[in-house]
């Protein structure tokens, strides 16, 4: 883990927010990210399939709502790792 | 979606009308175009000196990318919530199934015969235009009840099926 260098100049809120935002510690956001998603993902998904949305129409949700979903995750993850 | 009784015919699905739901959508959009707007205001000297000054771009676009995420979810939340939410005129009944976020869901029924009386109130510049507003339903028993079909299409379409429908039930059905 790198040790952020705070500038002596900077109050106390630079200093949390040089804190906050360590490599690992963005990739702990992205982990609580996933995590998240893949919470919301479950709940949307029961109640697609639960309340007879209707074949045709599920599959259609469900590919945008992936499809969407993982390239946001996979551009959230691409600027964690240039972090 | 709902459980039916034995010869039940469906005579409408009734939903919010679309003009509800792009509004919350518009919401949604305005939201996450508001983070580029902002850091576009912001000079390009504001980071100059402090900590993560060097990373700042990928800074903001990993935190971009993460708020695009959740109003991602939250747009197909509000589309479950919206479709979920619906209103059955039914040969025998009129059933409310209210879906109030992902985790509460309430069922209503009132059956045609007790419908006392069915009132229609358009609301607004946009109702007007648009033709949607809310259909109350009264209806007599043990206690007085009202179902209110909310910010329906066509109210007036609605309102008539509904009277007919309980004035004389087993035609109807035919």
């Amino acid at each position: 883990m790198e040790t952020p260098v705070f500038a002596p100049q900077f109050g106390p809120s630079a200093k949390l927010l040089a804190f906050l935002f360590t490599p690992q510690a963005v990739h702990y956001l992205f982990l609580a990210a996933l995590i998240l998603f893949v919470i919301a993902s479950t709940v949307l998904l029961y109640h697609w399939l639960r309340y007879n949305v209707g074949m045709f129409r599920t599959v259609v949700v469900v590919a945008v709502y992936f499809g969407g979903g993982f390239l946001l995750l996979a551009a959230s993850y691409s600027a964690a790792l240039l972090f | 979606m709902i459980g039916l009784e034995q010869g039940e015919k469906v005579l409408a699905v009734v939903r919010r009308h679309w003009f509800l739901f792009a509004l919350d959508i518009g919401l949604l959009v305005i939201l996450a175009v508001v983070p580029p707007i902002v850091i576009a205001l912001v000079p390009n000297n504001a980071f100059v000196g402090m900590p993560i000054s060097g990373q700042a771009d990928e800074l903001g676009l990993f935190l971009y990318c993460l708020w695009l995420l959740f109003l991602w979810v939250a747009i197909f939340v509000r589309w479950t919530d919206y479709y979920l939410d619906i209103w059955v005129v039914t040969d025998r009944r009129v059933i409310d199934v209210e879906q109030k976020g992902l985790f509460n869901r309430e069922i209503t029924t009132a059956s045609l015969e007790r419908i006392q009386n069915v009132t229609i109130n358009v609301r607004g510049l946009f109702a007007t235009l648009l033709g949607f507003g809310d259909v109350e339903i009264e209806t007599a028993g043990a206690e007085l009840h009202q179902i209110v079909i909310r910010s329906a299409n066509n109210p007036e379409r609605v309102k008539e099926m509904i009277l007919h429908a309980s004035r004389a039930p087993a035609l109807v059905a035919k």
